[in-house]
């Protein structure tokens, strides 16, 4: 019985799936260069090292789709659902992409399977197909592949993935040395890893309205803010905060994983309630807890109150009052957060280059 | 304000005049107004009857009579396709041409003279009812013992292809101010704004050539998103005030346009809502335009007659695009509240995968409401008393705007329906 609106949207799922293909597109290039291109014309690696981060990458969004296909056609054909049709809707290979962008270039071929099988069946089929799954299926992968990685490879985890470069200034207080200030430190990552690309890929994907807009700006201003209060209590220069949003996977965490459509609130007040959390988790985890990439864990925790998030936000559209209160609440956490890190900071440890 | 700019696409149907053609052969009253069909009946078999003649009349609080739009004799109760696109039963009249009206009809020739109470029963006794879409009876939004401060007159139009109240702006534009400005003497009123959609230069240089005549009049010009022309988005716009259920509560009362006309006739001529200007539109017509028809008109006859197809097989919406109604058989009956025929191609509707939680219905409903809630708690009635299910105008925008082509809008129907069951 057809009813409902006779004129209609362009807009279409897959072609937002292919925007954001296409916006991740120059940060895999720049992996290519960084780690490809460069050492090959330093006479550091032969062809093949040359084009192994695009093989890598290729691989990863292979390994997903091949996996989420089996899955279907064992499982689901048994139910006599059509198999072409749901692939079809399912976007699988957008996971294994993302995954191989987030996790160390050296790792072994068949970690990456089981962190590509973890991120499809764990993170995605156990919940009931495309669309129900609570966590990001990116990241419960990642997490897969550095448990294994570290136990077998047994190397320091803060090996180089393709997109961050530098070691993780997670809790260290950054002062300004004699040969080298703070803001040296930032011009040099601006090149060594894909910020500006990261700006870029948000403001094309926020001018087509593909991914949700809010929840990137409150969660960079929340870190921005809080860690600008925690250096000015230390007396350091305004750097130190745009160096704290620029280290780490922050940027690239922010566009591309906090984003995640299904596992990402969908009204208003709660995606800027979800984006002022992760902030606040971000700065707990750099500082006070010392865990090794906080912007991952952080997204992963807050995926759990992604259903209250919700059902507040639709509660509370319109009533000012009961928006405020919370948002007040949250924000007066944050703050007593930061002033507590702040005060307690002793020793201040100088970066060693 | 809240809302979407959608494709105009008015240009295809507005011509130099509106159409007048001869009346048809057979009419059939529907024995409705709006969902209600519990209807006293006056008039039996071979009866003969004159044109206005009160043919039966809605029991209740918002009670109406219907009437005869043709004079002639009542040949039976046939069940036919309604205004809301479902089966209702109508009463059909064959048509003996010679418009034989009742005698002892009253007119007068200064409106502003009638008492509030004069005003009430003659919107009652000519059976007004809101002509643009809402068919809820106008004499209720006036009988009231509040002071009604502002008259809005809703002129946006703000659904594509319809351009009926534009027509008919632009060739009564004398006789529809003489109205408003008689309605704010008969209810002291203090001001009148008469909304229309912004860069439409033409229409407000016609009404500035008579507006001077009458300084409590103004024209007002909202933005072009859809819905504007609903009367909670013009009421925030014009007067900046929000109201929990009807804008009486702030003593505003809004009326479309195409009503003030119908209720300056029935001042003047007393008159009875008997005939309708109707837009005739669509991809699928080869001459569309706008047409005036007498209530219980069947539409396939004029489409056979006057606009012609160029396909044998299309859909007829009655109402706009965005919240019109389709209809279930092959042929519409007009009602007092159809501002608009569409006929469109007759393809499949797209498939739809499933949702992916962007968001986008949320971002842009104007009742601010969730429909991705409503949709997923379709079976947990305890959830969906929570989220606000009655607040939605069924505008269709969640339904449009997404991206995997869900048919939300249907969702949010049916959990209104449990909840409404429920009571």
């Amino acid at each position: 019985m057809k009813t409902g609106p006779f004129i209609k949207s362009k807009n279409s799922t897959t072609k937002m799936m292919n925007q954001v293909l296409i916006s991740l597109i120059p940060i895999i290039l720049f992996g290519f260069y960084k780690h490809g291109l460069v050492p090959f014309f330093q006479k550091e690696t032969d062809i093949f090292g040359m084009l192994y981060p695009l093989v890598f990458v290729i691989l990863g969004g292979t390994f997903t789709y091949i996996i989420e296909r089996l899955w279907v056609e064992i499982i689901l054909k048994k139910k006599g659902k059509d198999t072409t049709k749901y692939m079809g809707q399912s976007f699988s290979v957008l996971p294994g992409i993302l995954l191989t962008l987030i996790v160390p270039l050296n790792t072994p071929i068949w970690i990456l399977f089981f962190g590509s099988f973890a991120t499809i069946i764990l993170g995605k089929m156990v919940y009931g197909g495309f669309r129900r799954n609570i966590f990001n299926p990116v990241l419960i992968g990642r997490l897969c592949v550095i448990i294994l990685y570290a136990s077998v490879v047994q190397r320091n985890i803060y090996e180089v993935g393709i997109i961050n470069d530098t070691p993780i200034l997670s809790n260290i207080m950054v002062v300004e040395a004699e040969y080298k200030t703070i803001k040296d430190f930032f011009l040099e990552m601006i090149c060594e890893t894909p910020i500006i690309l990261c700006t870029i890929a948000y403001i094309y994907l926020s001018c087509r309205k593909v991914i949700k807009r809010k929840i990137p700006v409150i969660y960079i201003g929340t870190v921005f803010l809080l860690t600008w209060w925690i250096g000015h209590m230390n007396n350091l220069s305004i750097w130190y905060p745009i160096l704290q949003i620029c280290s780490g996977s922050l940027m690239f965490g922010a566009t591309f994983m906090a984003t995640d459509s299904i596992t990402s609130p969908t009204t208003p007040i709660g995606q800027v309630l979800y984006g002022l959390g992760l902030g606040i988790l971000t700065i707990i985890f750099r500082f006070l807890i010392s865990f090794p990439e906080a912007v991952f864990m952080s997204i992963l925790i807050m995926n759990i109150f992604v259903t209250i998030l919700d059902m507040f936000g639709s509660q509370a559209r319109g009533k000012v009052h009961l928006y405020a209160t919370l948002f007040i609440i949250c924000a007066t956490i944050g703050l007593l957060v930061a002033y507590s890190i702040g005060k307690s900071y002793v020793y201040p440890i100088t970066i060693v280059v | 304000m809240i809302g979407i700019k959608l494709e105009k696409k008015k240009k295809i149907s507005i011509t130099e005049n509106i159409k007048e053609i001869n009346a048809p052969k057979i009419v059939y009253i529907p024995l409705m107004n709006g969902n209600a069909q519990n209807v006293t009946v006056f008039v039996k078999r071979n009866e003969y009857v004159c044109k206005g003649q009160m043919i039966g009349k809605i029991k209740g609080d918002f009670g109406i009579p219907l009437f005869s739009s043709v004079s002639g004799t009542v040949i039976d109760f046939i069940e036919k396709t309604g205004p809301n696109g479902l089966p209702v039963k109508c009463v059909a009249i064959e048509n003996d041409g010679k418009e034989r009206e009742e005698k002892n009809v009253s007119s007068r020739t200064l409106i502003t003279t009638y008492t509030k109470d004069e005003f009430v029963a003659c919107l009652h006794d000519c059976g007004i009812v809101g002509m643009g879409g809402s068919s809820f009876p106008t004499y209720v939004k006036y009988k009231t013992d509040t002071d009604l401060k502002t008259l809005i007159v809703n002129a946006v139009e703000c659904e594509p292809y319809s351009t009926a109240d534009y027509m008919l702006l632009k060739t009564k534009v004398e006789e529809i101010l003489e109205c408003c400005d008689a309605i704010m003497e008969i209810n002291h009123m203090e001001e009148c704004y008469i909304a229309i959609k912004i860069h439409n230069d033409e229409l407000k240089e016609i009404i500035k050539t008579f507006i001077g005549t009458y300084p409590k009049v103004q024209i007002i010009e909202v933005p072009d998103i859809y819905p504007m022309g609903w009367e909670k988005s013009l009421v925030r716009y014009i007067k900046h005030v929000d109201y929990k259920n009807i804008p009486l509560e702030k003593g505003i009362v809004v009326n479309n346009i195409s009503t003030v006309y119908a209720i300056y006739e029935a001042l003047k001529y007393h008159k009875p809502l008997i005939e309708r200007v109707v837009t005739f539109s669509g991809e699928v017509c080869e001459h569309p335009q706008n047409i005036k028809v007498k209530i219980g008109t069947s539409a396939k006859e004029i489409i056979h007659e006057v606009i012609k197809t160029t396909e044998k097989q299309y859909t007829i919406v009655s109402g706009g695009p965005m919240m019109g109604n389709v209809s279930r058989g092959d042929d519409i009956i007009i009602g007092p509240n159809v501002n608009c025929i569409l006929l469109f191609e007759d393809t499949l509707q797209e498939r739809s995968i499933s949702c992916i939680r962007c968001g986008k219905c949320v971002r842009v409903c104007p009742a601010k409401i969730a429909p991705v809630l409503i949709k997923d708690s379709i079976h947990n009635e305890k959830r969906l008393q929570s989220l606000h299910v009655n607040k939605c105008i069924e505008c269709g925008l969640c339904s449009y705007i997404c991206p995997s082509k869900i048919a939300v809008r249907e969702y949010v129907r049916k959990a209104k329906e449990k909840i409404g069951k429920r009571g």
